[in-house]
């Protein structure tokens, strides 16, 4: 169980990111710390806040350019005739240049008319009156005499664009100077384009031919600013194109599941590939992933020896409230599922260990381990392990191990269980992924733990939890308990709840949680509340607040959610502290058939939520799991 | 801001957007903008306007009817701004979405760019790759072998 492995740590880590997922906002942050501004400096106050407008102005026109020049024109021009459209007082060029007349011709080609009254405002702005000549060649649409300038609006319905083309002859590419050397607009001068003016290298000055006298404006303007569309021939193109900084784009796939963006998102571009491949990316999709429940879930395996079922695995979401089938690459047994890497045991060849990703196909083999199982044992897979160490970033995979130290004396008829365990040794066995190349075994005896065995027993269970840096096994049997701190690879012994009247091993659930990493619940009675303790920390007294959980009341929901079928025991799987979620598994018996029901119960709300009935089945253990992008290059 | 919020709890300032246009709000409004909020501490006279670089009045006064939505909290409970905040990205189109977003980028709204993304976001969810690049206008820069040596990445090692 160890979707949310480490969760808490791993969050520390990933802190770091969720300064640099907007770098403008930590940019923000550095110039906001001194507060009081009379201790400020009033230089170092103006630098600041230039710093501050200019890095994010650079950011966005950064942003911007990046995008195709002439696509980018398109934008601003779409952009402009659309606030023509709805709110033509305030558009950009009304600010700049005063009253706007829009007036849409037959065509639906708009046109813009400057009028005169304007230019003296503008004047005080700019050393020189610029104003925007478009070139048209549907001169007769427009209103000669009360505009000596003329803008067209670019793109519209019919892809406006290409009329401006025609004339010119100028091709895609801006910089194969495709601007003619003279422009005639209607019956203005001629003028002669002189040299670019920015924009997005379609704004032109054009200087007058024929001398001219020395007025800024009118229909014998010295100098005028034209603007050329830069696109051609524009009916191949949309007028429109989404070009978005990386950052944002990187935000909003945050938003999208794992599979998504593995099989059909990242085939859309280049750029969107290259920004699902950034390891950046994919931890920050992990954390996001893991955060938010909208993509943690469980990963059950039928309980089945069945070939075909071993090549597949459930996942249910449980904010979605899917249910998907994964295909898993051969026939195995799922032992761990972290971070979106599963842990898988050959189904046939027991030693076979492999570390996957089902949705990235990332696959690793690992070292072959002996894994015999003492006969005691009541679970057929080893209880290996695979889990995050955030420290180091690594992933390990531990597995205890039992390696017979003599044969079975051959004077006992039958050997007891006690007897039996001693003939074992055990070894705790870890493997650091993508950096080991041979099994390492931790030295557990240094570590004043001695094998008894019921510490044996212990090790043989599953561990039952995978959180804050630990592995947490724990024996109800022995109330004994072990923890394995992930980076220092340490281990930790530990007793169960101190007040605990644990003494059932029906009633008593050790279960992952996501504050404190793990939880154990004891069941005082089904009908009435279940006592849970929280796990606090292996190393200063392991078990924390306890807390009565009412299960009266859930058992008088479920009841009615399965009505007229009938529920009975739960076995707990986990429990979210945070948001009321209680994962469970229980029976779920009908007139012919009895079967087992993955169920959550909301404790705050009091919802009832169940797979369909076709998804009950005898399961295994299920595992919480979550999927991710994570490749085994990059570990 | 413990320096000015004491005393400036219903000021008005002045935006101005990249053409000129000038909005003037309640400085709560203009707050919801981490990038207003830091410019307002430096700013000795907050009477003159505050530019907004990059963004145009339509947009901006797109941006502040968000902004006013969510500067009252208390007039709305949770589901209702929801709603809101849902039909409100809803009679979007596209090409407002699209500058919408740079927008909320540069002005540090936090709520706004999560909403805008993930009104995205759910656009990208249920399209097939030709889908989405005809729906954003995308070219797809791929040649068949880089598309494939993509898919290749990872073949399952264990495929007999």
């Amino acid at each position: 169980m160890m979707g949310n492995t480490s969760e808490n740590t791993e969050s520390q880590k990933f802190r770091l990111y969720g300064k640099t997922k907007m770098p403008e906002l930590q940019r923000g942050n550095s110039v906001k710390t001194t507060t009081n501004k009379k201790q400020k400096n009033i230089v170092d106050n103006n630098q600041k806040k230039s710093t501050h407008l200019v890095g994010n102005y650079i950011r966005t026109r950064a942003a911007v350019a990046r995008e195709a020049e002439a696509v980018a024109v398109v934008g601003v021009v779409e952009e402009e005739r659309e606030k023509v459209v709805k709110d033509p007082p305030r558009t950009r060029l009304a600010v700049k240049k005063g009253k706007f007349k829009e007036q849409t011709t037959n065509n639906n080609k708009r046109v813009i008319n400057n009028t005169k009254n304007n230019s003296g405002k503008k004047k005080k702005v700019v050393d020189k009156v610029v104003p925007v000549v478009v070139i048209s060649e549907k001169e007769s649409e427009l209103n000669e005499r009360e505009s000596e300038v003329r803008e067209e609006m670019l793109g519209d319905d019919s892809g406006g664009l290409s009329a401006n083309n025609k004339g010119t002859g100028h091709d895609d590419d801006g910089n194969k100077s495709p601007f003619p050397e003279r422009v005639q607009v209607g019956a203005f001068p001629i003028y002669k384009v002189e040299r670019k003016k920015g924009g997005f290298g379609q704004v032109f000055v054009g200087r007058l031919v024929n001398g001219g006298n020395e007025r800024a404006t009118g229909s014998g303007a010295l100098e005028v600013l034209g603007k050329y569309p830069t696109l051609a021939p524009c009916s191949k193109r949309p007028s429109w194109s989404w070009s978005i900084p990386r950052e944002i784009m990187f935000h909003i796939f945050l938003f999208l599941r794992a599979s998504l963006l593995q099989e059909i998102v990242r085939f859309v571009c280049k750029e969107w590939n290259a920004i699902i491949s950034d390891p950046l990316f994919i931890r920050a999709h992990l954390l996001q992933s893991m955060s938010s429940p909208a993509t943690t879930g469980f990963l059950i395996q039928d309980d089945d020896l069945d070939d075909a079922k071993l090549k597949q695995a459930y996942y249910v979401h449980p904010y979605d409230r899917v249910v998907s089938i994964l295909k898993l690459p051969f026939e195995a047994f799922i032992l761990a599922s972290c971070n979106g890497l599963l842990l898988l045991q050959n189904a046939f060849i027991p030693k076979e260990l492999s570390v996957v990703n089902l949705v990235t196909k990332a696959n690793i083999s690992l070292p072959p381990l002996s894994l015999t199982l003492p006969k005691v044992c009541i679970y057929r897979k080893p209880s290996a392990v695979l889990a995050f160490a955030p420290s180091s970033g690594r992933y390990k995979v531990f597995c205890p191990c039992f390696v017979p130290k003599y044969p079975r004396s051959p004077y006992r008829q039958r050997e007891k269980n006690d007897d039996h365990l001693a003939r074992f040794e055990v070894k705790v066995m870890v493997w650091t992924v993508a950096v080991d190349e041979t099994w390492r075994a931790i030295d557990i005896d240094c570590q004043g733990i001695t094998m008894s065995n019921k510490a044996k027993q212990t090790l043989l269970s599953h561990p039952f939890s995978i959180a804050a840096g630990y592995v947490y096994w724990f024996d109800i049997c022995h109330s004994l308990g072990f923890a394995l701190d992930i980076d220092a690879e340490t281990m930790y012994q530990f007793e169960g709840p101190e007040d605990s009247v644990i003494n059932s091993k029906e009633k008593t659930y050790c279960i992952p949680m996501d504050t404190g990493g793990a939880g154990i619940i004891y069941w005082q009675n089904p009908s009435k509340f279940w006592k849970v303790w929280e796990m606090i920390g292996p190393k200063t007294g392991p078990w924390g607040r306890c807390m009565n959980f009412d299960a009266a009341g859930m058992y008088l929901a479920l009841q009615r959610h399965f009505n007229p079928s009938k529920f009975g025991v739960a076995i707990p799987l986990y429990m979210s502290l945070k948001t009321g979620e209680f994962w469970f598994f229980g029976f779920v018996e009908t007139k012919h058939s009895m079967s087992f029901a993955l169920v959550c119960y909301n404790w705050k709300t009091g919802s009832v939520w169940s797979p369909p009935p076709r998804w009950r089945r005898y399961f295994d253990f299920p595992h919480l799991h979550v999927n991710s992008l994570l490749s085994l290059k990059n570990l | 801001m413990a320096s000015t919020s004491t005393s400036t709890l219903s000021r008005k300032l002045i935006l101005k957007s990249s053409d000129g246009e000038k909005f003037e709000v309640d400085e709560n409004v203009a707050m919801q903008s981490q990038t207003i909020k830091h410019m307002i501490e430096d700013l000795d006279d907050i009477n003159s306007p505050i530019p907004v670089s990059i963004v145009t009045g339509t947009i901006l006064s797109k941006v502040i009817e968000y902004c006013k939505k969510h500067a009252t909290e208390d007039s709305d409970s949770d589901e209702q701004l929801k709603q809101w905040d849902k039909e409100y990205a809803n009679n979007m189109d596209l090409n407002t979405l699209y500058y919408l977003l740079l927008a909320a980028n540069y002005m540090e709204i936090k709520g706004l760019l999560e909403l805008i993304t993930q009104c995205v976001a759910d656009m990208i969810k249920g399209k097939s790759p030709e889908e989405i690049r005809a729906h954003f206008n995308i070219k797809n820069d791929f040649t068949p072998q880089e598309e494939a040596n993509i898919r290749n990445e990872n073949p399952w090692a264990f495929e007999n």
